[in-house]
């Protein structure tokens, strides 16, 4: 493809999205910035009753609650007499393609198949393409996934392939590209020149499919316990994860749940860089991801993201990718389940903030995901030592931290996270920042806008270094 | 097969070095359109229907990701949460 050519597919942007998601997003701006959220969500005409009726007859949803007993008296031998709450899972590797991606494909595949398109296209890496193809398989659609694979090397990342191969056996054409923010013109141009549905992450039907999750989480913790979980956490990253949980549990009458969203700290690797691809353990449910996101949403591949964790999120927390391995083996070793890694990201925070709450309090980890060949802690580990270079050893990973280098914790009193000051994310005027040179600010800076700001824009910079362009 | 979509010249402007140092390329699997050999140009049909150009590099490729090896100290730090909650570490 020629340079004119992306200059002329981008500039038809707007038109190959509005056709390819069938939704009309101008009726729903309201002024130059503003533009009403609630409407845009009501695209989806039908209940979260209904969604779960959806879901059920394609196999999604209705997965099992496990209480992780064992995790539990772990993390109570670490803790403060009378600490220690009680660690519950909810076991979404059981969806068909397994993860709780496909709650989010099967209502976009609904919909697709609903205003006959022909197939649909899907751009991602993760276990969102094994849930579009599984879905798209079972309405007979076709199906098409854009992956960012490879580095300049030719290696691919050992997670991808599988997903790829997940895809594939699900009937899917797999487009692997390598590294580099160029994947978001093939994904135009795969849907300009296909007319397909773009199942992507962020339309309302996406993060509406995950509010039934929410629902299920109140519904399964009140018949175990009696009433909704005290704490929700959820792995972040483009932010529909967190936005759709909360949602449901809302809607299931569970407001006062907080819910806590969890990322892998990736800080210091920058998403647009071939040699940093690889270096990476995590695909996504990190740092990369979910700053960004949190802070620019519409930064997405749909003009409005669906995806607003900022109205919904009651704390933000890091832990690194160590914690998380250290999560999946004793998930594996204690309560016998070989899941993850990636969902057991938000377990990981889980192990940590059930020390801080007491012994009758309740937490749930609202999803995992199936593991497997590629994706699986000892596949990555071996991948980063031998393939990478990267260090892997044992002892506190919060010692030494950020990258580079993988240390798993030795003791369960050696995980932590790290808190995101949640309400500087919110500063309307440090979203503005997000992307502006500071210093062309000139005087705005200096006179009319709170020093801190600029401040807080420079601190998050830090992270946002890993920033992704869809 | 494969094809380089964009020579590292022709790439957006806002990369960082180490990427805008090599092509932007693809890899995609499809049905071969006649006869080709190895480093050939050819055309695929996709299993979407769509014909693609690119060159040929591998027949029927495979899957080759693995497990890995167990890595010693995340097994060492299993076998010790294990003991935690007075539970005999298996040989």
């Amino acid at each position: 493809m020629t340079v004119d050519a992306y200059t002329s597919i981008f500039d038809r942007r707007d038109e190959i999205l509005r056709r390819s998601v069938g939704i009309d997003y101008e009726q729903y701006r309201r002024g130059i910035l503003a533009w009403d959220y609630e409407a845009l969500m009501g695209t989806v005409v039908y209940s979260v009753d209904e969604a779960a009726r959806i879901q059920r007859e394609r196999g999604v949803g209705g997965t099992p609650m496990q209480e992780a007993r064992n995790l539990t008296a772990l993390m109570r031998e670490v803790s403060a007499p009378g600490h220690g709450a009680r660690i519950f899972v909810k076991d979404e590797a059981a969806n068909p393609s397994g993860s709780f991606k496909d709650r989010r494909a099967s209502l976009s595949i609904f919909e697709a198949r609903q205003r006959g398109y022909g197939g649909v296209i899907a751009a991602t890496s993760g276990n969102y393409g094994a849930a579009v193809a599984s879905q798209a398989a079972r309405a007979g659609l076709r199906c098409i996934v854009v992956q960012e694979a490879f580095d300049g090397r030719g290696v691919g990342q050992p997670e991808i392939l599988e997903k790829a191969r997940s895809c594939e056996e699900f009937g899917a054409e797999v487009v692997q590209c390598s590294v580099g923010p160029e994947l978001f013109y093939m994904l135009l141009q795969l849907l300009d020149t296909t007319g397909y549905f773009n199942a992507s992450l962020y339309t309302p039907y996406s993060v509406a499919g995950i509010e039934t999750l929410g629902v299920e989480v109140a519904e399964d913790m009140r018949r175990l316990t009696g009433r909704p979980p005290d704490v929700v956490v959820a792995t972040h990253a483009g932010g529909g994860n967190v936005t759709g949980t909360a949602r449901g549990l809302r809607k299931a009458g569970a407001g006062a749940t907080n819910v806590v969203a969890a990322s892998v700290d990736l800080s210091g690797l920058h998403m647009a860089s071939d040699g940093d691809f690889n270096r990476k353990s995590f695909t996504t449910g990190h740092s990369g991801f979910s700053f960004p996101f949190t802070i620019r949403p519409d930064r997405s591949d749909v003009p409005f993201n669906a995806a607003r964790p900022l109205r919904y999120l009651d704390r933000m927390v890091l832990v690194t990718q160590g914690e998380v391995f250290y999560a999946t083996e004793v998930l594996s070793r204690l309560e016998g389940m070989q899941r993850g890694p990636a969902g057991n990201t938000s377990l990981a925070a889980a192990m940590v903030i059930a020390r801080e709450l007491p012994a009758d309090a309740t937490i749930v980890v609202q999803e995992t995901e199936y593991t497997g060949a590629g994706k699986h802690p000892w596949a990555q580990l071996e991948f980063a030592a031998v393939a990478n270079g990267v260090q892997v050893r044992n002892g506190s990973s919060r010692r030494e931290r950020p990258w580079p280098g993988h240390r798993h914790p030795d003791h369960p009193r050696d995980l932590g996270v790290d808190d995101v000051d949640i309400d500087e994310l919110r500063c309307p005027i440090s979203a503005m920042l997000d992307g502006l040179d500071v210093a062309e600010l000139g005087d705005a800076t200096s006179r009319s806008w709170p020093r801190r700001s600029v401040c807080r824009t420079r601190s998050c910079a830090r992270r946002c270094s890993a920033r992704e362009t869809p | 097969m494969h094809w380089v979509e964009l020579e590292a010249s022709a790439r957006v402007a806002t990369l960082p070095a180490d990427t805008s140092a090599v092509p932007f390329e693809l890899w995609l699997n499809g049905w071969l359109e006649g006869d080709g050999a190895i480093g050939d140009q050819v055309t695929v049909k996709t299993v979407t229907g769509r014909i693609v150009a690119g060159e040929l590099v591998e027949e029927n490729p495979g899957y080759h990701h693995t497990f890995g090896r167990p890595p010693l100290p995340l097994k060492l730090a299993g076998g010790a949460a294990c003991e935690l909650l007075q539970r005999e570490e298996m040989p």
